[in-house]
């Protein structure tokens, strides 16, 4: 199964949650911290709607959500992730009066991996890196109407890492 | 003081704060642009697939120079998103990296015009999503979506 949360930059972080569990048997999913918020913590039950192998495409629009997701795959050794970091944005945000009739709309809170450390500034790291700066140079002309489209490297190499698994476990 | 937060926080000056309360913060705006501010730009996270602002060409990394010929530098970024989501059609003017001319490609200027009437299912909700800006994006994770899962998987 390769789930493709590539772009996927916002939506409902319980749901990415809720996802993620329906792939774990066990573990620790997320957990939520920050210094005047409630900490709080999300594992997996032992119920599962697939437990064949797995692989989570990622890019640097991979934020939120879809980064709890991956990290969670990632954390508690469920799958690969394959692809380019992630953008770094699993954060809770609240918006905090000024007297001065003004305010702050800050970052009071942020979701950490399976090993509690922050999905922040910086990213997730997939297990598997796809080098996309061939591609570029590649495509200088990219954007124009009249480019090809562009090979999707990510996608290929998931794939190629799948068909690889059953050779690996021959050699063992 | 908000930018040594991260690039998330911002301030509201005492003089916006009437705009800012008639402001609701989600993160899609219709456009589908999902934004947040770099080096003192609007700069694109993600636009989301199939939206207005993907087909128009802006990427991922583009810096939003200008909306409407306004320029997003002096702007915090609920005013960007709030510009977004003004429901008209806009001129976007971008700026990608490693361009060092601004005007000398179609793909730095582009604009996009929100589809006014639903044909589709998609185009619905590009609509929907456009007036009301309450609905999530298609490439997100909408409510439901373990049980979308699970049927998937069922099949």
């Amino acid at each position: 199964l390769i789930i493709d949360v590539r772009g996927n930059a916002a939506g409902d972080v319980e749901e990415a949650i809720t996802s993620a569990d329906e792939l774990l048997t066990s573990g620790l999913i997320t957990s939520l911290k920050g210094q005047h918020v409630e900490a709080k913590t999300w594992q997996a039950d032992r119920n599962t709607a697939y437990d064949g192998e797995v692989e989570v495409l990622t890019d640097g629009s991979t934020a939120s959500g879809a980064e709890i997701f991956a990290a969670a795959i990632h954390g508690n050794q469920r799958g690969k992730v394959v692809g380019v970091t992630t953008y770094g944005k699993s954060i809770v945000q609240r918006f905090v009066p000024l007297q001065s009739g003004g305010g702050v709309f800050m970052t009071v809170a942020h979701y950490t991996t399976p090993d509690l450390k922050p999905i922040k500034s910086g990213g997730l790291r997939p297990d598997v890196m796809v080098d996309m700066t061939a591609l570029a140079l590649r495509d200088p002309d990219k954007g124009t109407k009249a480019a090809k489209p562009r090979e999707d490297l990510i996608l290929q190499k998931a794939l190629q890492l799948f068909n690889e698994q059953p050779a690996v476990k021959k050699a063992a | 003081v908000t930018d040594a937060i991260d690039e998330f926080s911002y301030y509201v000056p005492p003089a916006q704060m009437a705009a800012y309360k008639s402001f609701s913060d989600v993160e899609d705006n219709g456009v589908g642009l999902i934004v947040t501010k770099r080096f003192g730009y609007a700069f694109v996270i993600a636009p989301v697939a199939g939206s207005p602002a993907a087909k128009s060409g802006i990427e991922r990394g583009d810096f939003i120079e200008k909306i409407d010929g306004q320029p997003t530098q002096k702007m915090a970024v609920w005013q960007v998103r709030n510009l977004l989501r003004s429901g008209k059609p806009m001129h976007v003017q971008v700026l990608r990296g490693g361009q060092t001319k601004r005007d000398d490609s179609r793909s730095s200027r582009p604009r996009f015009t929100p589809s006014p009437s639903p044909r589709s299912s998609l185009a619905a909700w590009h609509t929907s999503a456009f007036r009301t800006s309450r609905k999530g994006p298609q490439r997100s994770w909408p409510p439901h979506s373990k049980t979308f899962a699970r049927a998937a998987l069922a099949s």
